[in-house]
């Protein structure tokens, strides 16, 4: 059993990365976390300088009405309707994407 | 003094390319999957607009801070090309349904001191919505000339030009245009707010008209989508639909493939007779006739392939495919953006590589410039076609279709592999996302989709045309001279130059289970890998037999060919260790030059050559040697 408590509790970069990924996700409504077709408010958008401002120049700004409709196979990417344009997205992208 | 050069740019899928077609008058090119045009082209409008001027296409941006290869081509091209310079007037082109989004790259254009014209395309999907462009308030709000296109009929193109030659007249007088810094976030977002507010004031509904219809595209392309992207029927329509492709290239193309084989093999006998005694006409026939049937017997399924691919693009389904397989091609390495040039290097390696400028992310785009070379080319079907019909010469025509099928898959899992092995070795890292706009369902206009397929199908035999011109001719002559007036055809084959310079290279095929002959021809399939089909042609000297067909003869010539040791020259293994080899090795000049050129030099270039090659070897001398030892000839 002691075993299994060390690995758990082990501090690899990859495990704090993820469980930081986690909490993030659980604290904060992201376009990755809604439920389909509810539509939400963008609130922000945070993450990687480049696929942020991506993200923007494509129209996910701040006031912007976003809806989910649906997940390709495999749970990824998520289709995402702006502005009644339909826009594909991994996780990673509509995560950056804050409700 | 610079000719005056007029650019197009615009977000992906705004329609960009079908104006400039209308423009310039070459209709067959329009394309719905975002990210088509990956290098500029430059043409000339059309002589029913007037005096000509030269517009150049660019590949698509949302803006002028570039993110991926292809949209820094669009920087360079507009602000410094190698010849024009910056671009003299910009057309911003941008859909009526995104209209507010897509201003953006405008706003950054007038801003870097372009003289711009704004084309709004798609203006019939804004009728069908019953909604109407104020193009004169637009214009005020912009302080620019405001066009609306309709880029099904060609509407308002007329207008374009006078616009854009309004523009070039007032051009002269003001400074060139110059790079901006990116713009920062809250301009950027400052900017959308103030064209949202533009756009709403701009579209104006149209009242007293007879009922709207029943569903708009937008609504019919989502209604489609349910379907096409569900997790479950979306995969399996996507597999159906991709098995559907690659099995009609056998079903679909046997008849034509029959009349041309049967044609060539006519008019080859026709020549021949005209004078057997004649070592020119027997040139013609043996040598530039028979192995040019021997390959364009292959231009139905390569024209099949083509046909498959246009559709795909122009319905606007490529960009869900992309999407789809997304997922499962990031487990590789890759991403959703590498599916085009998966799917374009089923048909060439060339164009594939450059539809590879799409990718963002470096690390995905080097491994899928890595495996390209892998997927099943369009030049190896003619050797595959040849050696799987060997292989099962008297069997029902579906066991070679089935084995071939085999192939193309095996293809696409060899690169699979390859991504993940390159992957644990590449050392260059980058940020990796997928951000893909599906534009709407739009039906493909058949008379388009048809030239177009024509078009690539005649660019393919342009490029093949020549080596196997020339090779035909170089084998001919080795295999011919230097005893051409000797009346026994074996004693003047293996006493001609090809005899005797293969049996120099003899002792590298011979763990293949080849020898000279297979060595000429592999030798020759470095020009193109088809040719390897028209060497054999001539070195078997096909066009000698009356009644069958270059195939059958062809065939009945390698049944009874026997290696220098007395033994059968294509034996189930030979012939196993020729098509791998063949789906492994890299033998494409115009791929390694395209792959130094987008692959950031001849290291990378040489690197996947010498790779591909070697392995392709070792796997081919290892398969038929372990055969047999199995006991498997």
């Amino acid at each position: 059993m002691r075993v299994e408590k060390r690995a758990f509790f082990d501090h690899s970069p990859q495990r704090t990365y993820a469980l930081e990924l986690i909490m993030t996700l659980i604290s904060v409504t992201t376009l990755a976390s809604i439920d389909l077709d509810q539509p939400a408010l963008i609130r922000d958008l945070q993450g990687d300088p480049v696929v942020v401002s991506r993200l923007r120049e494509i129209g996910f700004v701040r006031g912007e009405e976003v809806v989910a409709r649906g997940r390709a196979p495999f749970g990824e990417p998520i289709l995402v309707e702006l502005r009644g344009a339909m826009i594909a997205l991994r996780k990673g992208e509509a995560a950056c994407v804050k409700l | 003094m610079r000719e005056t050069l007029v650019a197009l740019v615009g977000s992906p899928n705004s329609g960009k390319t079908t104006l400039y077609n209308w423009l310039t008058g070459s209709r067959f090119k329009t394309v719905n999957y975002p990210g088509a045009t990956v290098d500029y082209s430059i043409g000339r409008t059309h002589e029913r607009y007037g005096e000509s001027i030269q517009i150049m296409d660019t590949p698509g941006t949302y803006s002028l801070d570039p993110k991926s290869p292809d949209e820094r081509v669009t920087n360079e091209a507009i602000f410094n090309h190698r010849l024009h310079g910056a671009s003299s007037v910009v057309v911003a082109v941008a859909d009526a349904t995104h209209l507010a989004r897509q201003l953006l790259v405008t706003r950054q254009l007038i801003e870097a001191g372009f003289p711009v014209v704004l084309a709004v395309t798609m203006s019939d999907l804004l009728t069908e919505r019953h909604e109407t462009l104020d193009v004169d308030a637009l214009s005020n709000e912009l302080g620019i000339p405001v066009v609306l296109i309709n880029g099904r009929l060609g509407g308002g193109v007329d207008k374009l030009v006078e616009a854009i030659r309004t523009q070039i007249a007032s051009s002269a007088s003001r400074p060139r245009a110059a790079k901006i810094e990116a713009w920062t976030d809250d301009k950027v977002e400052a900017t959308l707010a103030v064209n949202s507010a533009i756009v709403a004031r701009a579209l104006l509904p149209i009242l007293h008209q007879k009922p709207r219809k029943l569903s708009t595209a937008r609504e019919r392309t989502r209604r489609i989508d349910r379907v096409l992207l569900h997790p479950a029927w979306g995969l399996l329509i996507f597999i159906a639909l991709m098995t559907l492709l690659f099995s009609s290239i056998f079903w679909a193309a046997a008849p034509a493939m029959d009349a041309v084989d049967k044609g060539f093999s006519w008019f080859a006998d026709y020549v021949r007779n005209l004078n057997p005694d004649n070592l020119f006409i027997e040139f013609l026939s043996n040598g530039v006739i028979a192995s040019m049937g021997a390959v364009l017997v292959f231009v139905p399924q390569i024209f099949i392939l083509f046909l498959g691919i246009i559709l795909l693009e122009d319905s606007g389904y490529l960009a869900r495919s992309a999407t789809l397989i997304d997922k499962p091609l990031s487990k590789l390495g890759m991403g959703g953006r590498s599916f085009v040039p998966i799917l374009s290097g089923y048909a060439c390696a060339v164009p594939a590589m450059m539809a590879a400028r799409t990718i963002n992310s470096k690390r995905e785009r080097w491994l899928t410039l890595f495996i390209l070379p892998l997927m099943s080319c369009s030049a190896r079907l003619p050797v595959y076609a040849l050696l799987l019909a060997f292989l099962f010469h008297g069997k029902p025509a579906w066991y070679a279709g089935l084995a071939l099928a085999g192939i193309y898959l095996l293809s696409l899992v060899s690169g699979g592999i390859a991504a993940l092995i390159a992957g644990r070795f590449l050392k260059i890292e980058d940020r990796s996302f997928f951000m893909m706009e599906l534009p709407v369902y739009r039906r493909p206009k058949g008379s388009l989709v048809l030239r177009q397929a024509l078009t690539r199908t005649s660019a393919y035999l342009k490029r093949a045309g020549l080596p196997i011109f020339t090779f035909a001719l170089i084998v001919w002559v080795a295999t011919t001279f230097p005893n051409a007036h000797e009346k026994d055809d074996t004693v003047r084959l293996s006493s001609s130059y090809a005899a005797q310079a293969g049996h120099v290279i003899q002792p590298v095929f011979e763990p293949m289970g080849g020898d000279w002959r297979t060595g000429v021809g592999l030798m020759s399939a470095f020009a193109a890998r088809e040719t390897f089909v028209s060497s054999l042609a001539v070195v078997f000297q096909v066009a000698t037999d009356n009644e069958a067909t270059l195939k059958e003869t062809l065939m009945q010539k390698m049944q009874s060919a026997k290696a220098p040791n007395g033994y059968p020259l294509f034996t189930l293994s030979s012939v196993i260790g020729l098509i791998v080899f063949f789906m492994i090795a890299l033998q494409c000049l115009s791929t390694v030059s395209i792959a130094a050129r987008e692959g950031g030099g001849w290291k990378f270039a040489l690197m996947q050559l010498a790779v591909f090659n070697v392995v392709a070897y070792a796997l081919s001398v290892g398969l038929v040697q372990g055969l047999r030892a199995m006991g498997i000839a």
